[in-house]
């Protein structure tokens, strides 16, 4: 997953003004921790069963053979569905409607200033504490894990989108007024692009708090996904599945936030260097 | 009061672009008054004023803070309403589509997120103006005002008098027949304040566009204007009003210190607003 994070902190490469430097230079950082993550399992395999107890903490080859076999078997697929599926759609459902409450409470600012607290006020409630009401509700399927994942994600988008969309810099609102821009256009031209900076760090804060969520659910009450994965393994002390499960959903995790830094470089593209 | 009528936004911007003379850009205001609240205290911002600015004059407004310069802009632009009097710009209703002013305002207010090529054709973007032409418009405009190279540069690459430069194009692009502008020459260095001068003064000219400048430097007041109305505070009002000579459309901050005319009505000036 090191590898991963390495893409967009490498500086980018200018063939045209940098040269040869600029390109050796952004091989080099994601070479280097490649490098740095085979040694650390390297010296982990090394460890283990000489200073580490393998029954307790499982060795890289131990990990790695297991995770080959649920790839064989289907396992590895048939519990990461259940938990990507409830995690995209619930994430997708409470991000949009987050969106669609901040635009409300920014258009009409009574309603805003109204009810703002006590969705702030939701946003202190961890509703993984509702999992056992949740559970009798929607029963052992997807829907808990989705309702739990988009309300962690309405809660915590809302908060983002609502800050950036209201605090659009006022002289740019009378530049809409001086244009005679509508009001949707004052929306869609102007708060939306000034927020821009607020609804992606919303959305990269808000993922892996559904992730979390997700995975509690799945952990106190379920039959499959990654947490029923991890919770299964330990159970019955297979110390090489418990440690794959966690690596797989730290995997899957970092990689959709990856995708998600990707957008957002594209959405973002506008902003001086520094401040990306 | 009003030539034409709203709705008719697409003509209108095609008329001042060919250049057709009529008589657009007219400002009368009529005993205009404002006044705000400031904590149960009643502020006179700018009391009862009369103004009348004929189509393609340069009128330069100078006085202290407080004297209700941006005050009546604000009211000209339609984004204040006088709490008495009346304000009529002849080219349009307050109220279309297409404003019949182009305000800049004190603030640097180019959009972060776009290039000032799409700066420039915001406004046009805002009517409905087909992207291709409003597209090629900006270009033009933004050719005429010397950043025809830095149409694909966003804002943050641009130097401060760039910005100002595009700004003024973004204000003129819709071809309001009134331009307003509130201090813009002032973080600009001096080399760089005579050439937006020139700017100005050549794409007003061509235009016809009347034009309202607020500043604080009385030489420029002086050098760019046909009138120089000084204002004073507490309450904001117009104290006396300069006609300044002109000299065949060549007018130049640097005339200033050449031309006697011009130094005397910059003395009589200073004495005006500093006694």
């Amino acid at each position: 997953m090191t590898t991963l994070q390495a893409g967009p902190t490498a500086p980018e490469a200018r063939p045209g003004l940098r040269g040869r430097l600029g390109r050796s230079r952004s091989l080099a950082v994601p070479a280097l921790h490649v490098l740095f993550v085979a040694a650390l399992l390297g010296l982990w395999q090394l460890a283990s069963g000489r200073w580490i107890d393998p029954l307790l903490v499982a060795s890289p080859s131990t990990i790695a053979q297991r995770l080959g076999d649920w790839l064989g078997d289907g396992t590895l697929w048939d519990n990461l569905r259940p938990t990507l599926v409830a995690l995209l759609v619930g994430f997708v459902i409470g991000t949009i409607l987050a969106f669609a409450v901040a635009v409300l409470f920014t258009e009409v600012p009574p309603l805003g200033r109204f009810f703002e607290n006590y969705i702030l006020a939701l946003g202190a409630v961890p509703f993984v504490a509702l999992a056992p009401l949740l559970i009798i509700w929607f029963g052992l399927g997807l829907e808990p894990k989705i309702v739990v994942a988009a309300l962690t994600t309405f809660c915590s988008f809302f908060a983002n989108a609502f800050t950036g969309l209201r605090e659009t810099d006022p002289q740019l609102l009378e530049l809409g007024r001086i244009l005679h821009a509508s009001q949707r256009q004052r929306l869609t031209k102007l708060r939306f692009w000034s927020a821009m900076p607020y609804l992606t760090s919303g959305v990269k804060q808000s993922l892996p708090r559904a992730v979390f969520a997700v995975i509690v659910i799945e952990f106190l009450a379920s039959n499959k996904g990654l947490g029923y994965l991890i919770t299964s393994s330990g159970n019955n002390l297979d110390m090489p599945g418990l440690f794959g499960a966690v690596i797989v959903l730290v995997v899957v995790t970092q990689g959709l936030l990856f995708l998600i830094r990707l957008a957002e470089k594209r959405l973002l593209f506008w902003q001086p260097q520094e401040r990306r | 009061m009003t030539v034409r009528a709203p709705g008719q936004d697409q003509d209108q911007i095609k008329v001042r672009n060919e250049g057709v003379a009529a008589p657009l850009g007219r400002i009368v205001a009529t005993a205009v008054e404002h006044t705000y609240d400031s904590g149960g205290r009643p502020v006179t911002a700018l009391a009862e004023t009369d103004l009348v600015v004929e189509p393609g004059e340069f009128v330069s407004l100078v006085g202290p803070s407080g004297s209700g310069k941006t005050t009546l802009l604000n009211i000209l632009a339609g984004l204040l309403t006088p709490t008495r009097g009346q304000v009529s710009i002849t080219g349009g209703a307050t109220g279309g589509k297409v404003p019949v002013v182009g305000y800049m305002t004190q603030h640097d207010t180019l959009l972060a997120w776009r290039t000032t090529l799409q700066n420039v054709a915001f406004p046009l973007e805002l009517y409905r103006v087909p992207k291709r032409d409003r597209l090629s418009r900006a270009a033009a405009l933004l050719d005429r005002v010397g950043l025809a190279e830095f149409g694909g540069h966003f804002p943050h690459q641009l130097s401060g008098g760039m910005r100002q430069r595009a700004s003024v194009a973004r204000a003129l692009i819709y071809g309001p027949p009134v331009l307003l502008l509130d201090e813009p020459f002032g973080a600009l260095d001096g080399a760089t304040r005579v050439a937006l001068h020139r700017v100005l003064l050549d794409v007003c000219n061509e235009l016809g566009t009347t034009v309202l400048l607020v500043t604080h430097d009385l030489a420029e007041a002086v050098s760019l204007s046909d009138r120089v109305l000084a204002l004073a505070a507490r309450p904001g009002r117009v104290l006396r009003e300069y006609r300044i000579p002109r000299r065949a459309g060549q007018r130049e901050v640097r005339d200033i210190y050449s031309a006697p005319e011009l130094i005397a009505l910059h003395n009589q000036l200073r004495e005006t607003m500093f006694g």
